[in-house]
């Protein structure tokens, strides 16, 4: 006679209840390492809020907010979907040897015209200094074979310099990349390219080959990408170049009334976003002085790529100054004026260069 | 709250059943009528009051007809239907009526939404109206088995619609019973999983993708089928669990769909308690098909356009009642015969296939996309694109398991190894239930799993 056990239903009831007391007994967290944001917090209980169902909202994103484990479930999620052959989870594909790839921007036609008139309109504007543009491409760029769909970068690449004209791109970032693609130039679990990423265009950019001590400074960095999908199989080591010569500089931020002798903030070394160490993240401005001997003054239109390729800059300006669009809404024109500058270099990596407008918003504001 | 929520299933959920266990029999029923009153506040506060006035409404007034007699007992059932079919009309039809009239012209105007759940709210009310009116059942005059009956949470929302005859068993006696309580958990974790790891998933596919290619269309149209039978049955699935916790037994609500040999018998198996809903009130009062074809015709049609426009209040789903209507129709007269001689797989894939079409005016809410979907699917000019390569690539393991899971493959399987290995069976329904509950949760997180990577660029 088969008699029927029933177990399952209260091995449920206990797991339900099991997270219904981690709730009760476990205090609030404020703050996500892993997905580097703060956590929803408990809503405050109004009648008006409750009617106009806010308070519901907000409560279920606390209660999701508040879960434990977070990081651990989404792990069993993105690794199931893997397992399914799931290429792409959150705009981030699976690349070969575990490296994550984030997927590529595709601008718009529109997009595309209105940042070529913007350049342009930077050249005939500042014809009497030095312009570049650096444009550097991304993982997908590099390693498209590695995934199975993508705009491809490498065709933007070329139909925008084309269009561009030759004279303001003079390095092919994707020819030398595409060189060394065998070594570390990106991080595996961070969108972010290596140092020696960049110091294989810098070379090229400054026409030398210096020497530099390599310093590692966390060997253990989980980056953005790995965050984004919880998936930590890989991790990455951030290396420091530091160049063997006696340069001394001073350094500025606009959002920090210190003045820095070194362009690396050791103390985010191993914060929730170690690839803050290059000069402490993004900034409306950072403004480097250096004791080069060097006349040029260099003006750099950027966005993070930026941050760690001005070490390698150091001894052929004696000031350089940094601006990031997205977070400068003062008047260009007056800035450079100021700083008599000599040449201006614009470096994004292809991904912000092709989603983000607020370059067009600058120049559009200059008469 | 929906049943996927994370306050549902490990707040809600645990504290209302524990208390549950705890409290005297006599109150439970009253227990579960608050219970349902808050579950259904924590999902849209602010209808809660046009709920319960007309809850109460109905109550006294369906209570009032019983008394009456004759010529005055059907008046006062005209106003009760009435009342409910205005309200229903009123708060779903009002926009596009607005927007009919003012079409073209200047014209703005707040909009106001129907309330939470209002369709399946009416259809139980006007079930139990008729039942008592055409006295196949009495009147209910205990106002908490009435309440009870109308919001009990697990169905509230999305059905199953349930007859008070039915339900009127269970509001009488439902005892704790471990065979129930055993199934229904694991109901709600199988229903739980068809939501947050299938529906979930093809959801994000389609919405990831615009549609450029003729396999483009049909992947689309593919993922459209398993997402909303994965969602819809997925929830009934959860609904009936639930209920089962309490001691209730409630209708099914679908019958793999997706094996039926025709559209009819497509619409037996696919959300079945509206299916009889609108066969018993609708349908065989207008006549059914018991005088002339050409009645059956015009019933039939009414049928379809009412059940097009109660999904929901745009041209489409009008469109959609229409294309169901007529391959109904045709079905039942001009392929009557013909239908007979084809073999039943082929049945299968073309009820599959037209269902499937279907789908499309039920998903695109604006003609002109609706056309464009249906343009690419018959563009043998413009067979492939690489993206929809890249779907395939990518999800192709996730259709399998898709196409397994809408299928009796896993009953018929349970089936043998039930009859034949007993043990096996227990041990492997087991661990595939703890399984699936670990990997919902993950689903369940990930939702809300968001990484701020903008401000490191």
């Amino acid at each position: 006679m088969k008699k029927n056990v029933y177990v399952i239903g209260w091995v449920l009831f206990v797991i339900f209840g099991f997270f219904f007391f981690t709730f009760i007994l476990t205090s609030d967290k404020t703050f996500s390492k892993e997905e580097n944001r703060t956590l929803t917090q408990k809503p405050k209980f109004t009648l008006t809020s409750f009617i106009n169902n806010d308070y519901q909202k907000e409560y279920e994103s606390y209660s999701s907010d508040q879960f434990t484990n977070r990081s651990f479930w989404m792990q069993i999620k993105t690794n199931t979907e893997k397992f399914l052959g799931v290429k792409k989870i959150n705009g981030v594909y699976f690349g070969k040897n575990n490296m994550l790839i984030s997927e590529s921007a595709s601008p718009s036609k529109d997009f595309i015209n209105r940042r070529i008139e913007n350049i342009l309109k930077l050249k005939n504007k500042y014809n009497d200094k030095y312009l570049e543009l650096l444009l550097i491409p991304n993982k997908i760029g590099i390693y498209k074979n590695d995934v199975d769909y993508n705009v491809d970068q490498e065709k933007l690449y070329n139909s925008f310099v084309d269009s561009l004209g030759n004279d303001i791109v003079k390095i092919n970032t994707f020819d030398i990349l595409n060189k060394h693609k065998n070594e570390k130039i990106f991080y595996d679990t961070d969108h972010h390219w290596t140092s020696l990423g960049a110091k294989y265009i810098s070379d090229e950019f400054t026409k030398s080959n210096d020497k530099y001590d390599i310093y590692t400074s966390n060997d253990k960095f989980v980056g953005t990408l790995a965050n984004k999908i919880a998936y930590y199989k890989n991790y990455d080591e951030i290396n420091l170049y530091i160049p063997q010569n006696d340069i001394k500089l001073y350094v500025e931020y606009s959002d920090d009334k210190n003045i820095y002798t070194s362009l690396y903030k050791l103390d985010k070394q191993f914060s929730s976003s170690p690839y803050d160490i290059f000069l402490g993240g993004n900034h409306s401005t950072v403004s480097i002085k250096t004791s080069s001997k060097n006349e040029r003054k260099l003006l750099i239109l950027k966005d993070s790529y930026a941050n760690c390729f001005v070490p390698f800059l150091t001894s052929y300006y004696s000031e350089i100054t940094l601006v990031d669009p997205r977070y400068y809404f003062d008047d260009l024109d007056k800035l450079i004026k100021e700083k008599e500058v000599t040449d201006i270099l614009l470096l994004y990596n292809m991904n912000t260069f092709f989603e983000d407008t607020s370059f067009d918003d600058l120049i559009d504001n200059i008469k | 709250m929906s049943f996927n929520s994370i306050t549902f299933c490990f707040k809600f959920l645990p504290l209302i059943l524990f208390i549950y266990f705890f409290i005297p029999n006599k109150i439970k029923n009253a227990y579960l009528l608050v219970a349902s009153l808050i579950f259904y506040a924590f999902g849209s506060a602010k209808d809660l009051g046009i709920m319960i006035l007309l809850l109460i409404y109905n109550f006294f007034a369906v209570n009032k007809m019983n008394k009456l007699n004759n010529r005055y007992r059907k008046l006062k059932f005209l106003e009760i239907i009435f009342v409910n079919v205005f309200l229903l009309c009123y708060f779903k039809y009002y926009f596009l009526f607005l927007d009919f009239v003012t079409y073209n012209k200047e014209f703005s105007y707040k909009k106001f939404l129907l309330p939470l759940g209002f369709s399946f709210y009416i259809f139980s009310m006007l079930s139990y109206v008729f039942d008592v009116f055409r006295k196949k059942i009495p009147n209910e005059t205990n106002i908490i088995s009435f309440g009870l009956y109308i919001t009990f949470f697990p169905k509230l929302l999305m059905g199953p619609i349930v007859r008070y005859e039915d339900f009127k068993k269970n509001i009488e006696n439902h005892p704790f019973s471990s065979e129930l309580f055993h199934n229904g958990f694991k109901r709600f974790i199988i229903g739980l999983a068809m939501k947050v790891m299938l529906a979930n998933t093809f959801l994000t596919l389609t919405s990831s993708y615009q549609v450029n290619s003729m396999l483009g269309a049909w992947i689309i149209i593919l993922a459209y089928a398993f997402q909303i039978y994965f969602d819809f049955a997925g929830y009934s699935n959860m609904a009936i669990g639930l209920s089962n916790l309490f001691g209730f037994q409630i209708e099914e609500n679908f019958n793999y769909p997706y094996i039926s040999k025709s559209v009819s018998e497509f619409w037996n198996r696919w959300h079945i308690t509206l299916g009889k809903w609108f066969k018993d009130y609708i349908y065989i009062p207008l006549g059914g098909n018991r005088t002339s074809k050409l009645k059956m015709i015009r019933n039939l049609m009414i049928v379809w356009i009412l059940t097009g426009m109660w999904h929901g209040a745009s041209y489409n789903f009008i469109i959609w009642g229409l294309y169901f209507g007529i391959i109904v129709v045709l079905e039942k007269t001009v392929f009557k015969n013909l239908l007979k001689n084809v073999p039943s797989f082929l049945r299968i894939i073309l009820t599959f296939i037209l269902v499937s079409i279907g789908w499309i005016f039920f998903f695109n809410n604006d003609i002109e996309k609706i056309m464009i979907h249906l343009k690419y699917a018959f563009d043998f000019n413009n067979k492939i694109d690489t993206e929809a390569l890249f779907l395939i690539k990518n999800y192709y393991l996730i259709f399998i398991i898709g196409f397994i899971g809408s299928m009796p493959i896993f009953d018929k399987i349970g089936t043998i190894l039930y009859e034949k290995h007993f043990v096996l069976y227990n041990i492997l329904t087991n661990i595939a239930i703890i399984l699936l509950t670990i990997l919902s949760i993950s689903y369940m997180i990930s939702g809300s799993y968001t990484s701020f990577l903008y401000f490191n660029f």
